[in-house]
Parts: C-alpha cells; structure tokens; sequence
C-alpha cells in the first residue's frame, strides 16, 4: 500500500516540462551548430587503421620467429651435427676413391697413345681442315692490312 | 518517421532530423535533469549541453535496439556526474515542488506537501538509486531500458529499486514521526 502512495506522488513529477521559449532557442543554437568536423573522423580512422596494422605486424613477426627458432636450434643441434659430419667423411672418402679410379684409366689410356706408334692425327681429313682454317687466318690478316692501309689515307 | 531513419539522416548531417528527435526528448531530458540538479537555470543548461553533445557527437551513436533517449539519458546522468562534482550544489527542494504547483496547477497543498517529502527522501538517496526511480516512476520506463542506460544488469536495478522504494519509506516516516501505512 504505502508503495503505491509513493509511486503515485512520483508520477506527479511527470508534470515538470521546460519552458516554451528556452526550448525554442536551444532548438536554433543547437541546429546552427556543426557536427564533429569530417576530417576529425578521418584522422580518427587513420590512427585506428596504424594502430591495427601495428598489431598485425607485430603478430606476424612473433609468429615468424617463433617458426624459424626451431629450426636454428636444430641447426646448432650437436648430435645433429655428429651425424653429419660424419656422413660428410664417408662422402668425401668415396668421392676421392672414385676420382682416383678415374685419374688411373686417364693415365693409362694416356701412356698407350704415347706407346702407339702409327701416326693417326696425320689423319688427312684434319690436316685439310687445318689447312682451311690457316687460308681464312692469311685472308684475314690480309684484310686488316688493307683496312689499315685505307684509313691512313682516309685520316 | 522512425526514430533510426531519423538518426541516419542526422548522422549524413541533416539537422532538421536532430531537430525531431530533439522535438520528442527534450522535455525528458529536462525532467532528468531538473530533478538530479533542482534549479531551474542549471537544469537548462545541462539539458541545452546534453543536446549540443549529442548533436556534435551524433556519427559515433550506434543502433543497438534501444531507443535514442538511452543514449541522451547516458549523456545526461554523465553531465550531471560532472555537475556535481564541479559545484556540489545540493537539490532545492523549494525548487523542485514550486514548480510543480505552477506547471501541474495543483491547488491541493497536502498533496504537495506529501510530494515534498517523498521528494527529500528521494534526494537522500545514492545517485543511482536517484536515476532508477526517476527513469522508472517519472519516466515509466522499463527495467532492461535503464539497465541499458546505467550500465548494470535487469537485476541490479530490479534489487536496487526495492531497496530505494524502501528507503524512500523509512525516511518519509523519520521525517514525519509516524509510518506510512
């Protein structure tokens, strides 16, 4: 009961309203007043755009070092390096067997051209090539004299 | 023409559209104001200042389903937070039951009178047990509007306007040495 006496004396307050005329001049001064100035907003979003490419970069930066630090690690891993030392060892061992093996046939096919005595590089099909190239050499030295010869007389 | 509409058109800087929803809030927010504060001068700047704020500031409202005078109310319990702070001025009692015999034109002096002291119970109160009964015994509005408004839960303002009704009891009674029945 004592309730609903209060809430009744309050919505009498309801009844307060403001003056007609200050209503009417606050409504003009108000509507002559611009609004935040546009570029205000646009500084706004700029600073919101950086500050959130920021926070990206910086994401992407953690999250790229916290990719390649496992790998470094692995790298400087020692029982990793054992390994690969020493299957570099066995490597370089097999290489030189192989090379070695190589090097002794080169000698040997060497040593029987020598001990060969039939003179096959006097091969007549060579020996004209050669010819031809030693004629386009003297043509070409010829050719060049003349050259020389025509700009003393031009200069 | 509905309320967001109104807001859009405000916010592509139409200030005939401010000036509507200006036209249907402006005596709420008066309301507000002038009874947080009590005197008539002060009220009216608060509310021209409460307006101007919400005019300049009109593109950072968002629609989230509750009607714009939530967002003026917030504007309002903010500016008369700073008031206070400011000037600790106290409610004028006088002021506040004057000008509702003037305005309402009530000539019964006893109902004025049990007006009165429910009033300086309720300016006893916290503020924000001010703002809960104000918004929903003057206003009518409802429970998840001022929750919206004041920032708590349906519940907290369900359990804090029992207790402020409550008290508004207790202190009418102190007041007048015998209990309200």
């Amino acid at each position: 009961m004592w309730q609903k006496k209060i809430i009744n004396q309050l919505n009498k307050l309801k009844a307060i309203e403001p003056d007609k005329d200050f209503v009417q001049k606050t409504r003009i001064l108000i509507l002559t007043t611009p609004t935040l100035k546009p570029t205000r907003r646009i500084w706004r979003w700029f600073l919101v755009s950086a500050g959130a490419f920021a926070v990206l970069l910086l994401t992407l930066t953690l999250i790229s070092n916290f990719a390649v630090k496992p790998k470094i690690s692995a790298f400087f891993n020692q029982q990793d390096l054992k390994t690969e030392f020493n299957n570099l060892n066995v490597q370089i061992q097999l290489q030189e067997i192989a090379y070695r093996q190589n090097l002794d046939s080169v000698i040997s096919l060497a040593l029987n051209e020598i001990s060969d005595k039939q003179p096959r590089h006097l091969n007549p099909m060579l020996l004209q090539k050669e010819q031809a190239s030693l004629e386009t050499d003297n043509i070409n030295q010829q050719q060049k004299e003349i050259n020389n010869l025509l700009n003393q007389i031009i200069f | 023409m509905e309320e967001e509409k109104l807001i859009k058109k405000a916010q592509n800087g139409e200030p005939e559209a401010f000036g509507l929803l200006y036209d249907k809030y402006v005596a709420k927010i008066y309301r507000f104001v002038f009874l947080k504060v009590g005197q008539r001068a002060d009220a009216e700047d608060l509310t021209q200042q409460v307006f101007l704020n919400a005019w300049q500031n009109i593109n950072n409202f968002r629609w989230q389903g509750f009607p714009f005078s939530s967002w003026l109310y917030k504007i309002a319990t903010n500016a008369v937070i700073d008031y206070y702070r400011q000037q600790k001025i106290q409610i004028d009692l006088e002021s506040v039951t004057e000008t509702l015999t003037v305005t309402a034109e009530t000539s019964d002096f006893d109902r004025a009178l049990n007006l009165k002291n429910i009033w300086a119970a309720v300016a006893k109160l916290e503020p924000d047990q001010q703002n809960i009964i104000i918004l929903k015994f003057v206003e009518k509005m409802n429970n998840k509007e001022i929750a919206a408004i004041l920032g708590k839960s349906e519940g907290a303002i369900r359990v804090s306007q029992h207790r402020a009704l409550k008290k508004i009891k207790e202190y009418v009674a102190e007041e007048n040495n015998q209990p309200i029945k």
